[in-house]
């Protein structure tokens, strides 16, 4: 009865935690990968996979924490996003993350696109659920971010690369530590405290412009994301909606171009994500996200998150179950 | 479950066009520098904006230099103006126009380097923006004329249609405030109303300036001087020489050498933050040989007819006034960058 109890708060993990965690774009394409992970733990043998597209505006132009003015640039990252899940057993499970990005820098003077388009960084992440009882969870994750995606990509407008931070991948293994804790509150069991923890270690991609037989190197920075928050179940004429608001902390230190601190990289980033999703069957949902920066701290001038959009489906599916009999119970 | 998979299918139908290539050719040209060797600097063409329309005030209106601040002096008929670095290092690029004169300041805050350029090219104004690109980290200027990639440092058009045309460069005098200000009391100062919000005496680039460390690569390294010393660099047809500000005295002092073919003269200072470089003979062909001169006044030397000479080169009083030095190619910027662009660079 309490596994059937934990169900549901799993399933909102499961809507809510892919879609609501996406970076700061501003640091390759491997960002949107690392910040959405986390398909819950299901029952032994369960299949479960997210599909969403993603859409980040980066057009606020920061010094520090001073909004700068400008109108003149428009930066954007759309992302389509697949993750997919299996759970071993009640403990163990896998996950596999996998990208197709758009990049976009416009210009309005010069009227410029700079636009690349690939495959992203792709993750795997093992997870062990350490518990799951009295309507509460803790799940650990590691794996790596395997550099799936290029970092040559030409834009439609120059044959010259577009910087890295344009490109979908980032050309360094990194290593992802996530954790997530959960807990349902007890004067209403529907609704739930959600916290997740991501430690990204980034690795070092050393064949970074290489000319003359020379190559350097380039790290992007370390990130810490911190995500707490509430969702909670509502039921309206006999639909079940799950709606969040959380509110995500990232730190991320310096870029190291040649093992030196690289200007206008790092800062802190305080932002606030709404999410709603529609139930159509138990174990079949559609989702949407939005985020909003409420506080940015840069290190000297960079573009900034503005908003971020998600929207996608999600189903599980529980191999040998009879699937057509899934439906929702209220 | 048909109602699940053909909301998937359509999701996935939806995503599938979203990722639709588009055939855009690329504007591909050859280059005259490797083309392996040119990098996106990150903000993307225009994405450092220049200025098109700039105001100027009076010196006694200025209010956000300090006295040790560098600005780049630029003489336009009888008027001076000034541009800091506190405004280009956000910019990059001044177009500038008094009468006939048409001028674009571009200054790359990687190498430290400002030049002047004509804007007439082909009996055309034209106006320069920042393309975004850099070569050896520097500057790679575009002009919105023929949409052509200039070299800043190289000093000419390195891809498209005026490709292999030479900058014609206007002298330029990068010296202090504090120098400027006691000089010319009369400039015009670039203002902060440049029509752009930005965080003006905010250096962009954390410890760049004086740390060894560049933010792209070079195609030749030197360590003969600090990476990031500034030193002034003369370019003839045969030979490139650079001068440090140690070479010369707390006052103005005269430096006299030969560069290739030319016989140059320097007046620099190092209490006074300037080193300008001139042939040693007028637009008329006279051969001069100077002194440094220390007085209260704008005059930094005086030759062997008594005239005195400014840092623009030109003879102020005496005879020959009004007579002017001829130009050299020359200009101030960090060590490495002189090296990465003129390997065979010597040192004075």
């Amino acid at each position: 009865m309490q596994n059937l109890s934990i169900a549901p708060l799993l399933a909102i993990f499961a809507i809510f935690f892919p879609t609501i965690l996406l970076g700061q774009a501003c640091c390759s394409g491997g960002v949107p990968v690392s910040s959405n992970l986390g398909l819950p733990v299901g029952a032994a043998n369960t299949v479960q996979w997210s599909l969403s597209y993603d859409y980040n505006a980066l057009n606020t132009l920061k010094t520090g924490s001073i909004t700068q003015q400008s109108q003149e640039r428009e930066r954007s990252t759309q992302s389509v996003l697949l993750e997919l899940g299996y759970s071993l057993n009640n403990r163990f499970s896998i996950d596999g993350f996998f990208a197709y990005l758009q990049q976009d820098r416009f210009i309005r003077q010069s009227d410029d696109l700079t636009r690349t388009r690939g495959i992203g960084d792709a993750v795997l992440l093992f997870k062990y659920n350490v518990f799951a009882k009295d309507f509460s969870s803790l799940t650990l994750g590691v794996g790596p971010k395997i550099p799936l995606g290029a970092t040559d990509h030409l834009s439609n407008n120059s044959p010259i690369p577009p910087a890295l931070d344009l490109q979908s991948g980032s050309g360094a293994w990194d290593l992802l530590f996530w954790t997530q804790w959960s807990t349902s509150l007890s004067f209403r069991p529907s609704m739930s405290w959600i916290s997740t923890a991501i430690y990204s270690y980034r690795g070092v991609y050393d064949e970074y412009q290489c000319q003359n037989g020379s190559c350097q190197t380039y790290q992007f920075g370390q990130d810490v994301q911190l995500m707490s928050g509430l969702s909670d179940r509502i039921f309206l004429n006999n639909s079940i909606f799950d709606a969040s608001l959380l509110f995500r902390y990232r730190f991320v230190t310096e870029d190291l171009f040649n093992d030196a601190p690289r200007p206008g990289t790092g800062g802190n980033f305080l932002l606030i994500s709404t999410g709603i999703s529609y139930w159509i069957t138990s174990d079949f949902s559609l989702n949407a996200t939005f985020e909003l920066p409420l506080y940015s701290n840069v290190k000297d001038t960079q573009v900034a998150p503005t908003f971020r959009l998600n929207f996608g489906v999600f189903h599980r599916l529980e191999l040998g179950k009879n699937q057509a009999n899934s439906v929702i119970k209220i | 479950m048909k109602k699940i998979w053909f909301l998937s299918a359509s999701f996935l139908l939806f995503l599938a066009a979203a990722c639709q290539e588009e055939e855009v050719p690329n504007s591909a040209g050859d280059w005259l520098i490797p083309q392996s060797e040119i990098r996106d600097g990150g903000p993307g063409k225009d994405g450092i904006p220049s200025i098109d329309r700039p105001n100027f005030i009076s010196l006694s209106e200025v209010d956000f230099l300090e006295e040790e601040d560098l600005v780049i002096a630029v003489k336009y008929g009888t008027e001076i103006r000034a541009y800091s670095h506190v405004i280009l290092d956000w910019h990059e690029i001044v177009n500038d126009q008094k009468d006939d004169l048409a001028l674009s300041i571009n200054y790359c805050p990687l190498t430290g380097t400002a030049i002047g350029w004509n804007r007439m090219i082909n009996g055309q104004i034209t106006e320069f923006g920042v393309s975004g690109l850099l070569y050896n980290t520097n500057l790679i200027p575009y002009d919105r004329a023929t949409d052509s990639n200039w070299s800043q440092m190289r000093l000419d058009c390195v891809e498209g249609e005026l490709q292999g045309t030479k900058a014609a460069l206007h002298p330029v005098v990068e010296t202090s405030w504090k120098t400027l200000k006691a000089l010319y009391p009369d400039t015009k100062m670039l203002s902060l109303n440049t029509g752009f919000n930005r965080s003006y005496g905010r250096y962009p680039y954390g410890d760049y300036k004086t740390s060894s460390q560049l933010l792209f690569p070079v195609s030749n390294s030197d360590d003969r001087i600090f990476a990031k010393e500034r030193v002034l660099g003369i370019i003839t047809e045969t030979a490139t020489k650079v001068y440090q500000f140690d070479q010369f005295p707390a006052g103005t002092g005269i430096l006299e050498d030969q560069v290739g073919d030319q016989e140059i003269v320097i007046f620099g200072s190092q209490a006074n933050n300037f080193m300008v470089a001139f042939q040693r003979e007028t637009t008329e062909g006279v051969s001069i040989d100077f002194e440094s001169l220390s007085e209260d006044s704008e005059a930094v030397a005086i030759d062997q007819e008594g005239n005195r000479w400014n840092i623009f080169g030109e003879a102020i009083s005496g005879p020959r006034a009004g007579a002017q030095l001829k130009f050299t190619r020359s200009y101030i910027g960090y060590f490495f960058s002189w090296a990465a662009f003129y390997p065979e660079l010597e040192i004075y």
